[in-house]
């Protein structure tokens, strides 16, 4: 008997009740839809995850003061000052994209009627070098205006829009910082939020000096940002950094009272995560998998022990036991199958619709897909093969007798 | 004449849990192609044990069994399979027709398992079943045709095939005595008109009218055996 022939004989069998094939198919349609749907929505947090996470900067490595206690800095110690910026510049520097001070304070800007409130940040120089951030227009604080305390600032768009609405160009106007007059040198380009939701296009940058010496807010620094040109010396200078700090501060070994950390260690740990919802995924759908696959097996005995005089009668004119086996065998492949592609669709047009809400990149794996081509297949023939193999053991009279 | 089947000391024991029943017990039987022969016997005398040994639907528990030269007491039950569907044709008592197929489809059916295309199929299907005056019936469902017609498109079946020989048990079991006699002519015809080799099994008092050697059963032997009237 042709291949084709065959198919055609399942999808006969299969129509003549089509609402139960419809609901056998249902426990598969469920599983692939989920781990379509899923392994897409999981893509797309990764996807977006990663965006952000590279807005922060790429083989961004932070040193901050304070213990490091279960992953949280607790406040205190001595801080971090310029030394020991210096002292990574001057050990460390040619293994660095730069070695940039940050002092971050939440103040209030305002121009004329305008008033906003904004993370401030006193900064040396090679910040957007280390953070991989470009300017809009204009230029970043320059070693000049660290030395002459010069009171001129940059500004991210978010902060732009709220100070200077409606106008292109802010170059060379001014806005207030306390009793401070800074004139704006330049914009920087949008750069999004960051991993936990902080608009980082919502600050302003000045020179650090300007910011210690001329507001008086003392000169601890909230942390040193520096970064590595490529990964996989991350770890190495985390190590070459904090043996000079050790020195630098004179600590013990164990009692550091400064952080060294790596945005790629946020990465990983995000990855983590991902990985492992979509294992849990993965684990549910392959549940709700076996269970539509037993859903199928139960309807193929069914429908063996309902069918049994008309595979006697089969048998009777020449079906050979392989004939029975692969037509039952089709028709659990062709349910399970079309639950698969039933699934497949739906679960494409779920992770549209999140992608959609969510504002998360749509992502079709196509790995995804075959896989859930390949898996509802598997169910079909591994589900189907048991009653398929009951009915081709029938003994042709005894099949015949049956009423 | 060749004979196209020879049994030797045939005997059939069924084992139901401790109970050995012993259907038939050394029948040596010869048909030669282009018979028509009825076997004949009382309920439970083992005519039918006997025509599902001969229609290789069951194989002897001893014995040899030889269809055309060949051995087939011991094929396994691929072979039987192929023998059944190759050179050999069946009618029913109960019509046995897929009821979800049309007279065409049903005639198909043992084409389907020969691997013939589809188009030759059909082809044949319809030249076999105007051959028995079903013409205009092709395309009705088994339950819309009467009982005689339904077992028309069931020997149309059996030939589809061009099998060595037709078997049938007791075909006119289930229909009146006017139809009864339709179908025996139907197998009279095949007989004269295609010298097809005939075997039916029957309960059907007027069969001798029709000419075949009868071949009586009892108790699972052969208890008599009847040379046919020259056709």
């Amino acid at each position: 008997m042709s291949f084709l022939s065959a198919i055609r004989v399942a999808l006969d069998a299969l129509l003549v009740h089509k609402g139960r094939s419809i609901l056998t198919s249902l426990g598969i349609v469920i599983g692939i839809s989920a781990v379509i749907a899923m392994v897409s929505a999981g893509e797309g947090a990764r996807l977006l995850l990663e965006d952000r996470l590279s807005s922060l900067g790429k083989n961004l490595v932070l040193i901050r003061s304070g213990t490091p206690v279960a992953q949280v800095m607790t406040a205190g110690g001595s801080p971090l000052t310029r030394d020991d910026a210096r002292a990574i510049r001057q050990h460390l520097g040619h293994e660095l994209t730069g070695v940039a001070e940050v002092q971050q304070l939440q103040r209030l800007v305002s121009r004329r009627a305008f008033y906003h409130p904004t993370a401030v940040t006193g900064t040396t120089p090679e910040l957007p070098a280390v953070r991989g951030w470009h300017m809009q227009s204009g230029r970043f604080v320059s070693d000049e205006d660290i030395k002459k305390m010069a009171d001129v600032c940059v500004l991210g768009a978010t902060i732009k829009d709220k100070l200077f609405p409606n106008q292109n160009s802010v170059l060379g106007q001014t806005v207030r910082l306390e009793s401070l007059e800074l004139r704006v040198i330049g914009e920087m380009a949008p750069k999004g939020r960051s991993p936990l939701g902080f608009d980082q296009d919502d600050q302003l940058w000045l020179p650090l000096t300007t910011l210690q010496r001329k507001m008086g807010v003392g000169d601890r620094l909230t942390m040193i940002v520096t970064s590595t040109p490529s990964a996989d010396d991350i770890e190495k200078i985390k190590t070459d950094i904090t043996a000079l700090l050790r020195r630098q501060r004179h600590v013990q070994r164990g009692n550091e009272n400064f952080d060294v950390s790596s945005v790629n260690e946020i990465t990983d740990l995000a990855r983590t995560v991902t990985t492992v919802l979509q294992l849990l995924v993965a684990i549910v759908a392959g549940i709700s998998l076996v269970v539509g696959g037993i859903g199928v097996m139960n309807i193929m005995l069914v429908s063996v022990a309902e069918r049994t005089r008309e595979i006697g009668i089969r048998m009777a004119v020449g079906a050979t036991p392989a004939n029975v086996l692969t037509q039952f065998l089709i028709e659990a492949l062709v349910l399970s199958l079309a639950g698969g592609l039933i699934g497949l669709t739906l679960g494409l047009a779920a992770s549209f619709v999140m992608a959609g809400f969510l504002g998360w990149p749509m992502v079709i794996s196509p790995t995804a897909i075959l896989a859930a081509c390949g898996v509802s297949g598997a169910v079909g023939v591994f589900f189907g093969y048991y009653p398929a193999w009951k009915a081709s053991r029938l003994e042709p009279i005894e099949a015949l007798r049956h009423e | 004449m060749p004979a196209i089947i020879q049994l030797e000391n045939v005997a059939k024991v069924y084992q139901t849990g401790t109970l050995q029943v012993r259907a038939l017990h050394d029948v040596s039987l010869t048909i030669e192609a282009g018979e028509f022969v009825a076997i004949v016997g009382a309920s439970g005398s083992g005519k039918t044990t006997l025509m599902n040994i001969l229609g290789c639907l069951d194989c002897p528990s001893s014995g040899v069994y030889r269809f055309d030269g060949e051995d087939v007491s011991r094929l396994d039950r691929t072979k039987l399979a192929q023998m059944r569907n190759r050179k050999l044709g069946f009618v029913f008592q109960s019509f046995n027709l897929l009821p979800r197929y049309n007279a065409v489809e049903n005639v198909e059916l043992p084409l389907l398992y020969a691997g013939v295309l589809p188009g030759e199929r059909r082809r044949r299907s319809v030249e076999v079943l105007k051959f028995l005056g079903l013409g205009n019936h092709f395309q009705k469902m088994p339950g819309e045709l009467s009982g005689g017609q339904q077992q028309r498109v069931a020997i149309a079946r059996a030939l589809i095939n061009q099998p060595q020989v037709v078997l049938a048990d007791e075909p006119t079991g289930n229909l009146d005595s006017r139809t009864s006699a339709e179908i025996l002519r139907e197998f009279q015809r095949l007989h004269r008109e295609r010298k097809q080799t005939i075997i039916l099994v029957t309960h059907d008092p007027t069969i001798d009218r029709w000419g075949p050697r009868m071949v009586t059963v009892r108790d699972g032997a052969i208890a008599g055996d009847a040379p046919g009237k020259a056709a």
